[in-house]
Parts: structure tokens; sequence; C-alpha cells
């Protein structure tokens, strides 16, 4: 059994372990070291949480990281309104806005397809996805599926041009210049540039 | 492809061993439970990193472990390339390749380095057990020669997984169909590569054991192996057109596998069989004709092996002799290329010796491995 420290420092840990990758024994390290930090450390880390939400927010066109009303890639009137390009997370955009590697605009699915964790297509972004490019203002001329290069990315993108090559819209996949069970967030800015270029037809 | 010299330390009841071996047929023999099939395991431990009695290596470490810290294999393994050297260590919470002195990122970099042919008793199992022994056997098998083959089985497994989910838990969605489709479609993408290889490695293997088979048998049943697919490929099928099949199949029986909620066509579900004189070998052959199928088919697969790495592979025979009648066993030895370098292992010294002469002969005793210094 896990022992039980005093209630506030208990708290602590209960909310750190249920962040993605830390464990029990990690969280507990976790929480005593800030314990012995100097007040004004955990303080400005409360603070940075508490803003996080605050003053960020998916941006309602794209479902990327947004300031303002609209995230910086869609309120940019210099991007090419013709290429729209679809990735699972957030990361990735970041990953993919590399200059000179690609100038459209993104739609994050916020996820991946995947039943054996319950993950089915309402739970993506799909619908919205394909309101914003049925819409009449839509310039959308190009759809670049950009999940990953694996089986649970590889469904997604097939999934979605299935349902948007009816539309008389060319859907493409990324070429795999990605390595094998890499992923995308974590791909270099010349692997990036390759995987547009080679990018070819579903 | 050879082993010039190994050393073992806290694995089983070897507390510690060292030996060089001989080019050609290395003998180990002793009484039961002394510890030579722990020297075949602890060698396989370094051709795949796992071992082929037990999926927990816990079990490997040594039951008195006042001053245990680890486990260690190491090899010098001679290549035509030349010689590379492969140290595993584990205990209770880690587990280490180095190959050359540099570690290496994952246990499945080390597949097809070492490349080896085991036969031990329980492969009987490969002609009398169930249909997944025998996939395993060719999943393996064909994993070794081509890496190709082990990325498409695992994205096949997974996306099988995942259809499998969709049927059973999300039975009742209204476009489950649609939802089926790029599951389905990845099914029959790396399946049909699955087919493809599996079908033409059973060909392979079929027409190389038939001769190994008559040679050792001494008659001439006329052996073969056939694969058993619900795709029903044709022996020229391309990719293409298997996976054209294999999209057929998937279609046809998705009203079932909705209602079953599993997946019932593809090579998750394929088989092969042993046939001698046209008849099921698993039903109808005798004993000592089930362990010649395995035996023969072993022999083609040393050769298959050979064929796609360039190399001749370590043949690894425990306890053959106790298997086989006098001719069979004259019969198997004789066929036994002498380029090969073979750890065969045997209750008694004699049950080789009167057939072939070793290049080396060791003695097992308790653990300790000394080399026969008794002339033959
Ligand atoms: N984890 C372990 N620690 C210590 N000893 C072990 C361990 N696992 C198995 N053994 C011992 O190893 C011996 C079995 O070794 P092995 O299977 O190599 O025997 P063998 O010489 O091949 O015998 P046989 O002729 O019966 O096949 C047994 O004495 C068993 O008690
Ligand atoms: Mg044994
Ligand atoms: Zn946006």
């Amino acid at each position: 059994m896990a022992e039980k420290f005093p209630e506030p420092l208990e708290r602590l840990i209960n909310e750190l372990s249920r962040l993605p990758t830390i464990g029990r024994k990690s969280a507990q390290r976790l929480a005593f070291y800030i314990l012995k930090c100097p007040r004004e450390q955990p303080l400005a880390l409360a603070r940075a949480l508490e803003q996080l939400h605050e003053r960020l927010g998916f941006c309602p066109r794209c479902f990327y990281i947004a300031t303002g009303e609209l995230c910086s890639i869609c309120a940019d009137p210099g991007r090419d309104a013709s290429q729209l390009c679809v990735v699972e997370e957030p990361q990735d955009v970041a990953a993919f806005d590399k200059p000179g590697a690609y100038k459209g605009l993104y739609h994050v699915l916020l996820g991946r397809l995947s039943p054996l964790q319950g993950v089915t297509p309402e739970d993506l972004k799909i619908n919205e996805l394909l309101t914003r490019i049925k819409d009449p203002m839509s310039r959308v001329q190009e759809v670049i599926l950009a999940t990953n290069p694996n089986v649970d990315g590889d469904a997604t993108a097939l999934y979605l041009s299935r349902l948007i090559e009816p539309l008389g819209i060319r859907t493409t996949r990324l070429g795999l210049g990605l390595s094998i069970g890499s992923s995308i967030e974590y791909a270099d800015e010349l692997t990036i540039r390759k995987a547009f270029e080679g990018r070819r037809e579903l | 492809m050879l082993i010039s010299e190994l050393q073992i330390i806290n694995f089983r009841n070897i507390a510690f061993l060292r030996a060089a071996f001989a080019p050609g047929l290395n003998l180990i023999h002793g009484p039961n439970a002394q510890g030579k099939t722990n020297v075949l395991e602890a060698i396989s431990l370094l051709v795949t990193g796992r071992s082929f009695r037990t999926t927990m290596d816990r079990e490997m470490i040594p039951w008195v472990r006042d001053t245990y810290e680890a486990t260690l294999v190491r090899a010098r393994v001679e290549k035509r390339s030349g010689e590379e050297r492969f140290m595993l260590t584990f205990n209770q919470s880690e587990k280490h390749v180095t190959i050359n002195g540099n570690p290496i990122g994952r246990l499945g970099e080390l597949v097809g380095r070492i490349n080896a042919v085991l036969f031990t008793p329980s492969d009987l199992q490969i002609v009398r057990g169930g249909p997944a022994f025998r996939r395993r056997f060719l999943d393996v098998e064909l994993s070794q020669i081509s890496r190709r083959y082990l990325f498409c089985l695992q994205r096949y497994d997974l996306a099988l997984r995942q259809r499998n989910a969709l049927l059973k838990m999300h039975q009742s969605r209204p476009n489950l169909r649609q939802e089926l489709f790029p599951w389905d479609a990845q099914l029959a993408e790396h399946g049909a590569e699955l087919i493809h290889a599996r079908q033409r490695m059973v060909a392979q293997l079929s027409q190389l054991s038939a001769s190994a088979y008559n040679r050792i048998s001494g008659g001439s049943e006329g052996m073969k192996i056939t694969y058993q697919s619900q795709t029903q490929p044709g022996d020229d099928d391309d990719i293409g057109t298997i996976r054209a099949k294999l999209e057929q199949a998937l279609a046809k029986t998705q009203a079932e596998d909705i209602r079953r909620g599993a997946t019932s066509a593809g090579p998750h579900r394929d088989d092969f069989t042993f046939l001698l004189s046209g008849r099921d070998a698993r039903d109808y052959g005798s004993q000592g004709q089930q362990r010649s199928c395995v035996l023969a088919m072993r022999l083609a697969e040393l050769k298959i092996m050979e064929d796609a790495t360039g190399e001749c592979p370590l043949l690894l025979l425990d306890d053959l002799m106790s298997e086989l009648d006098e001719s069979r066993k004259r019969a198997f030895m004789e066929c036994l290329d002498r380029r090969i370098q073979i750890f065969l292992t045997a209750t008694e010294r004699e049950l080789v010796v009167s057939h072939v002469k070793p290049d080396m002969i060791f003695h097992m005793d308790d653990g300790t491995l000394r080399e026969d210094l008794i002339a033959s």
C-alpha cells in the first residue's frame, strides 16, 4: 500500500500522478522536490497553470492553440487558403510550421482513431473539418492528410479520404520521409520539407 | 557462422561456464537434469533475445542467489564478414545487449544478427499442436530473414486488434461499416504480404524437406507441406491479387464478423499441414514419422536461411537421439552438412559416437561443463 502523507502533500501527489507518464513514485519525488523549493518557484508554477486555461484556448476554426479569437495561423491573411493540412495534435502543427515547408492552413483532429482506446470518429474534430471544407466560402482545393505514419494514423487518414473525396476535393498523404514508428512531433525540418514534397494521392 | 567461444555466468544451474567450441559437431552429454538444454537455451538467448522455454526472464535466474548480481551470456561469433562479440546481461529489473561493445536500443535489433536453427523435443507440437503453433513457427522464421515481414506482421496485428475492438465494443454503431473500412484496408494491405511470403516459404520448405525426409526415413512416403488459407491464394498469385482476394473475403464475412465480434478471414486464421503419402501426418503419422517431418523441415529451414543470409546458420539439436530409431538416427547424422556448427545434446555419449565422430565432446555435470578427454 502507498503510504499516506499529510493532506496537502497527498493532494499534490494525487494531482501530479494524473499527468501522463507520471506514476505515483515520480509524483512523490516531484512533490517532495516542490516542498523543498523556495516559495517563489512553486508559486510561479501555480500562476502558469492558472493562466494556461484563462489565456489560452483552442482555435474555434482549426483547433490549434490560440490566445485570441482565432489562432495566429488562421488570423494570418498571408496564408494559402487552398491547402489544408490535417494533423492529430497541436504539437504537430508546431512541428510542421517551419519556414519554407508549408504555407497553407491546418486542422487539428485532437486525436486519432483507436477503437481499442474507445476513440471513434465523433471524438475527433472530423465534423468540424467537413463543415469547414463544405462551407461555400471555403477555398480549400487540397486536403493534406498528415496524421502519423502508423496503424492508427493511417486508419484515420483512410477514413477521412473516404469522406472528403466525394466532395470533389483532392486528398493527399504525406510522403513517408518519416521513418517507421517515428512520430511527427519529433521530426526535424528537412524531414518535414521532404514529407511535403513527397506527398501522394490517396 | 560459428560460436568460437561462449561464456555463461549465473544462468539457471550454471554458475560459471567458459568454453571454446569446434567449427563442426559439438556433443554435450550427461544424465538428465544436469544443464545440457540450459546451454542451448543460453545460446538461443543471443539469437532472439528471448528464451525458447519461457517468456519470463526471472525463471532463468539461479535459485540460489546469495551473491547474485546479474546473469551474463557472452559469445564470440565468427561470420564471413568478420568476428562479432555479443553480450546479453539481465537481472530482476534490467536487460541489456551489446554488440561489439555497443549497446543496442531495442531487443528487436538483435534479431537476424546470429542465425540459428533449433530443434527441441517440443517441436512435435508443430505437427500435433493447434494452428497457432504453426503460424508462430512461420512468423518467427520469416521475421528472422525479412524485416519487411516483421513490419507487416506488427502492423497487421495492431490493425486486427483495432478491428476486433470495433466489432466487439461498438457493434451497434450506425456507421459501423464505414468505420470498419480503414482497418479492413490495412488488413488487406499487410495481410496480403504475409500470405504471399508464407505461401512461398511453405512451398520452399515443402520442396526442400521432401528429400530430407526421404533421406531420414529411408522410405519414399512423399512428404509435402501445404499452406491453407481461407483466402485461397493461387500458387502464382502476386501480392496485388492476394490483396484483392483478401478484400473480398473480408467483405464477404463482414456480416458474420459483426455478429461474432471477431475477424474470421485473414492470415491470422491460416494454417499449414504436413502430408505423408497425401495424408495428414497430424492424424495418421506415427510419433517417429511426425518427428521426422519436423526434423526434415528444420533442415529445409537451415538451407532457406543460408540462402537468404549468405551465412550458414548454427544448428542447435536438443535431445535428438532419444527421439529416433537407429536407422533414422544414422541417416539423419549422415545428412548433416559438416560445414555447419552443431551443438548436440544427448544423455549418453555412446548414442552419438556410435554413429558419428564429434569434433569436440563435452560432459555436463551439475551445471559444470568439461571437455571429455577420453579418446573416442
Ligand atoms: N532458475 C534455476 N536455478 C537453478 N537451477 C535451475 C533453474 N532452472 C532450472 N534449473 C535446474 O537445471 C537443471 C535442468 O537443466 P536442463 O534442462 O538443461 O537439463 P538437461 O541436462 O537438459 O536434462 P535432460 O536430459 O533431462 O533434458 C535441473 O537440475 C533444474 O533443477
Ligand atoms: Mg534437456
Ligand atoms: Zn486556427
